[in-house]
């Protein structure tokens, strides 16, 4: 809706143009929990956040806005975030992945690419500043490439993207990037990808307190700590109207590379637990449906679930990224808890992807389980 | 003398194996009760002597002519005596169980009996009533109101994995195997049931009606169905009712748009090159044609799976390769008149991962890691059976000799009612 | 039939036919995408040659990785479109735009809804068309749409939207339990009911197939409801109750609801015929 936060939204981004200082401002705009993105639809809130990310473009990204690029560019779908997210990554000192971060977006942008035009919230057509997602992404890794502090770009990488699929103006520009990359390059080991953060749900205790009853794919009902306490635990989150891919579905995909680790090693005490964002709508039914057809195999400590009784404390307690319109949840982050035996948050992922290997490392170092 | 002989059909006597189509299957018959007999005893073996329902030839062999009736002499020790056993090109079932191999001793005494169906896909507007009414329930109680597996089909066919299916020589092999996919999963729900084609080179006043796949759209935008209508609590993504509306009078003409009819069966069917030549043009025409001759969800690769005519545009698509193989004789996957191979994904000369005759296709083989999609909806093909092949992993190649013209274990137990072996 | 002879008559029927077609070879060359997109941008052509080039390109859009390097130009220029044309192609535009679920398109679309006065279409066809993408912008308005009774027709439509909502499992069970409603609300309350709240629905439904003075169209569309429901089984007395209404309703559809529900949902094993 063109309300009262959007129109607060855009006098402060207007403010802070004027004003670049007050730069950490924007930050908050970014979250899905902001009331900027409440009610809105998918597409709206990715356009909100793709012109907060341009407006950091312009006067310097903050670094508590790092993670939202990072998001955009790991696993974002719509054209204009991204692009966004590129640019933005432009208005600091390269990023130690960005060359990793700008090739995952690429290929993940490649058959989804769409005209963007971040000079307002609502612009019109045609647009005179019209991008797209694959041109800001080579010019990043043009600017990038120029840099003194940064390695020099994977040539093999780069030109391996060419293609007749793409657009002519992007293989222009990746002509002329690649023109600029030395041949004989070698990036040498491959940068570290943050991992787990120290996220604030770090520490909550997920125990009785909070009265969060879940009903399982089985149609069962148990108190949340029935699930948690007395073995290390991996809890996802995820819903099944997930549109995006690269977030819920491949979370529990992943979710079910990870069971295949923990068997692999023995840890068959470990457990595994999603729970959906939309508890009205993801009947038992449809999670079984949903994660098995997935490769996740549900039973035993293996569970999807949905909050019957408690859904909102949890959310207000672990701040949950994601937002809604009507009975929908809109946009939401990747969001993965690590919980120890007694029911406490021990790690958590949020907008970051996470690897199964890792996460599993992670939960054999919460045993041995207390009896 | 009263003998008693077992008929059987894919080793079995089993309800669920009692389903023929052109090709031939094997079958057999021994003595359960020889009633004293001393020697072998001499049974004839034909299908039900009726002028309705469907009829089934038979062959001793495989190198064989098929005949209508067959000879056996069954031993007293009650082994098999087998032969080979296929619905008669052109006289399909129009119910379960309306076919059947029946046994009839030197008297003419019938001495076992077993039913058949002899199934294959039709023409979606030359149903009968029966069969309509079965495919449509199937189909909705795939769909479930939004809350069965057919979410998992939908979810396969979307923008996000589209080069898994389009844009290359794997367009065609790949909906091959989302069709029988599908297929196999409402013949879970009824055996009775197969994927239907819509013809859309062809007027098809009984299809597009509210009693089928949908009449004139409503107030409320959606197709008009029937209140008896399975399809009535058609969902999908988190919508109820279908949004389609043809931009051609069904009842008159094939699909059409502003750019025009559809192309046709021949134009298709009488393609004379190669297999490399085909699938580009007939991707965008009929193909691409037939979808944008509506406005709706169908007209637009990433919503058109939401609309159960998708996978009757889709099975006539698949019906018009089919008979182009059968045309032009193109069944063997190693030919490259049958399909081109430039080496397996990855080496020079290879077509995109999917897209070459020995790789795996997604969403089957879960390959999640790019260029494929993040994630795999269907994890394994369905299983049937009445068929082993492909397996739950099915490569490009298993979709070439669909009906095991090389290899019988390699045929995938579908076909076409205007497609004979 | 023998299958020699269908061959015979069939390359006979082909030889036939292209002696009468007039194309030659494969037929022309299709029509390139930069000059599609050209002239469905030239104003000065006729808005028919513009629908045509329009339905060429979404035809040529199937063969997705050979269009893709076109689409940005090609989603711009239907987004201006959007901004500066007048029906028919503003019309094709925005279906072409919304089935891609472009931003631009949904947010003219519910510009329109909410003030009418800037509406590019009627509400009927802006419901519509937003609907192909169930995370949407409108739904805080879709409650009083839902409420009109001034437009039945844009009241159904939102009431078919709101199908995606779980908040409005409590105003479909209102609308189908309610007899003086209209019947169309109904039927689309009783689906939408089924598809968020199984439970709910099952208990409401064989209420109102039981309810001899109900509307015949909605009892036939719960019943054909039930019927497609795996878990809904003819036990319990269901099926003796299904099969007297078979035998005694002379509505046709309602008639047929029956049949198929005691074809398709026999009674589980132990449970009473």
């Amino acid at each position: 809706m063109t309300g009262t936060a959007e129109r607060q939204a855009i006098a402060l981004v207007d403010a802070v143009r004027a004003d670049p200082s007050r730069r950490d401002e924007l930050v908050p705009l970014l979250s899905e929990r902001h009331p900027v993105h409440a009610g809105r639809s998918t597409a709206a809130t990715a356009r909100i956040r793709a012109w907060v990310l341009a407006a950091c473009a312009e006067v310097g990204l903050p670094d508590e806005a790092v993670p939202f690029v990072r998001e955009e560019l790991e696993s974002g779908i719509e054209a204009a975030p991204v692009a966004a997210a590129a640019r933005a990554a432009r208005s600091r000192p390269p990023l130690p992945d960005l060359e990793v971060l700008l090739l995952t977006a690429f290929a993940s942008m490649r058959a989804r690419d769409a005209p963007v035009s971040l000079a307002s919230l609502r612009p019109g057509w045609p647009a005179p500043d019209a991008t797209t997602a694959l041109a800001e992404l080579v010019a990043t890794a043009r600017w990038l490439g120029g840099r003194d502090d940064a390695p020099s770009l994977d040539r093999a990488a780069w030109s391996e993207l060419d293609g007749s699929d793409l657009a002519p103006d992007v293989r222009r520009a990746l002509g002329e990037l690649l023109e600029t990359v030395p041949e004989g390059h070698c990036c040498g080991a491959a940068p570290e990808a943050p991992t787990a953060t120290t996220a604030p749900a770090v520490g909550i205790d997920l125990g009785a307190r909070l009265e969060v009853v879940v009903e399982d794919h089985a149609g069962a009902r148990h108190p949340l700590p029935d699930l948690l306490v007395g073995r290390p635990t991996a809890v996802a989150f995820f819903y099944t109207r997930c549109e995006n891919p690269n977030k819920c579905s491949s979370t529990v995909t992943k979710l079910g590379h990870l069971q295949e680790e923990l068997a692999r090693r023995g840890a068959d005490e470990v457990g595994l637990l999603l729970l959906t964002y939309d508890p009205a709508y993801d009947t038992p039914d449809r999670l079984s449906r949903y994660a098995e057809g997935r490769g996740l195999r549900l039973g035993g400590t293996a569970r999807a679930g949905r909050a019957v009784q408690g859904h909102d404390r949890l959310d207000a307690t672990l701040a949950l990224q994601a937002g809604s319109a009507g009975g929908l949840v809109n946009r939401h982050a990747v969001e993965l808890l690590l919980v120890d035996p007694r029911g406490t948050v021990a790690a958590a992922w949020s907008r970051t992807r996470w690897e199964p290997a890792e996460v599993a490392d992670r939960l054999l170092a919460l045993t041995p389980v207390p009896r | 003398m009263s003998v008693t002989v077992e008929l059987a059909v894919r080793g079995s006597t089993d309800p669920s194996v009692r389903y023929v189509g052109w090709s031939p299957i094997p079958a057999s018959a021994r003595l359960v009760d020889p009633d004293g007999a001393t020697g072998p005893v001499t049974v004839v073996i034909a299908g039900q002597d009726t002028t309705t329902g469907g009829q089934v030839d038979l062959r001793a062999t495989a190198g064989d002519a098929p005949v209508p009736a067959l000879s056996l002499d069954l031993p007293t020790d009650g082994s098999r005596v087998p032969f080979l056993v296929a619905g008669r090109f052109g006289e399909p079932s129009t119910a379960d169980g309306d076919a059947a191999l029946v046994a009839r001793d030197t008297a003419g005494s019938e001495v076992g009996a077993l039913p058949l169906m002899v199934r294959v896909r039709k023409d979606a507007d030359t149903l009968t009533t029966t069969e309509r009414d079965r495919f449509l329930s199937a189909f909705s109680r795939l769909n479930d109101a939004g809350n069965g597996p057919f979410v998992q089909f939908r979810e396969a066919h979307t923008n996000a994995s589209s080069p898994q299916a389009h844009g290359d020589a794997g367009f065609l092999p790949w909906h091959r195997a989302y069709l029988l996919d599908l297929e196999r999963e409402l013949q879970a729900i009824d055996p009775a049931v197969a994927l239907h084609y819509w013809r859309f080179d062809r007027p098809a006043p009984d299809l597009f009606t509210q009693d089928h796949i949908g009449g004139p759209r409503t107030s409320n935008g959606t197709v008009g169905l029937a209140p008896g209508n399975p399809l009535r609590t058609w969902t999908t993504d988190g919508q109820i009712g279908i949004l389609r509306s043809p931009l051609f009078d069904p009842a008159l003409s094939g699909a059409a748009s502003s750019s025009g009819p559809v192309a046709t069966e021949g134009d298709v069917v009488g393609h004379t090159g190669d297999y490399a030549t085909l699938p580009r043009p007939l991707e965008i025409d009929p193909h691409g044609a037939a979808h944008v001759s509506f406005s709706g969800s169908i007209s637009s690769i990433d919503t058109a799976a939401r609309d159960p005519l998708f996978f009757l545009l889709h099975c006539n698509v698949d019906r018009l390769w089919a008979k182009w193989q059968w045309f032009n004789g193109h069944h063997d996957p190693s030919s490259p008149d049958a399909y081109p191979f430039g080496g397996a994904a990855g080496s020079p000369g290879a077509a995109p991962r999917g897209h070459n005759r020995l790789d795996t296709m997604w969403p089957w083989d879960g390959d999640t890691q790019p260029p494929r999609p993040p994630t795999a909806p269907r994890a394994a093909l369905a299983a049937s059976p009445t068929a082993s092949a492909p397996g739950p992993m099915p490569t490009v190649g298993a979709m070439i000799d669909y009906q095991g013209r090389l290899d019988p274990a390699t045929a995938l137990g579908f076909d076409y009612d205007d497609v004979p072996f | 039939m023998d299958p020699d002879e269908y061959r015979a008559t069939y390359a006979a029927e082909m030889e036939r036919a292209r002696a009468r077609s007039t194309a030659s070879g494969d037929g022309p060359a299709d029509p390139a995408v930069p000059d599609l997109l050209a002239g469905l941008g030239d104003r000065n052509l006729p808005a028919i040659e513009r629908q045509a080039a329009l339905t060429e390109l979404r035809r040529q859009s199937f063969v997705a990785i050979a269009f893709r390097p076109h689409r940005p130009a090609y989603l711009a220029l239907l987004r201006e479109l959007v901004d500066t044309e007048a029906p028919p192609l503003l019309d094709d535009a925005l279906e072409a735009l919304a089935l891609e679920r472009d931003e631009h398109a949904q947010q003219v679309l519910v510009d329109g809804l909410r003030d009418p006065d800037r509406a590019k279409v009627g509400p009927a066809r802006a419901l519509e068309l937003l609907s192909q993408d169930v995370h949407a912008d409108h739904y805080d308005i879709l409650e009083e749409l839902a409420d009109r009774d001034d437009d039945p027709v844009v009241r159904r439509l939102a009431l078919r939207s709101l199908a995606a909502d779980g908040d409005a499992v409590g105003l479909f069970q209102r609308i189908v339990s309610d007899p003086a409603e209209d019947t169309e609300a109904r039927t689309i309350s009783a689906v939408a009911l089924q598809s968020l709240d199984r439970e709910a629905f099952t208990s409401v439904a064989w209420d109102i197939v039981g309810d001899e003075g109900d509307d015949d169209e909605v009892r036939a569309t719960c019943l054909t409801a039930l019927g497609v429901d795996p878990a809904v089984t003819g036990g319990e007395g269901r099926g003796e109750q299904v099969q007297a209404l078979r035998d005694t309703t002379s509505t046709p559809s309602l008639a047929k609801a029956a049949e198929r529900f005691i074809e398709t949902s026999p009674a589980e094993e132990g449970d009473p015929a």
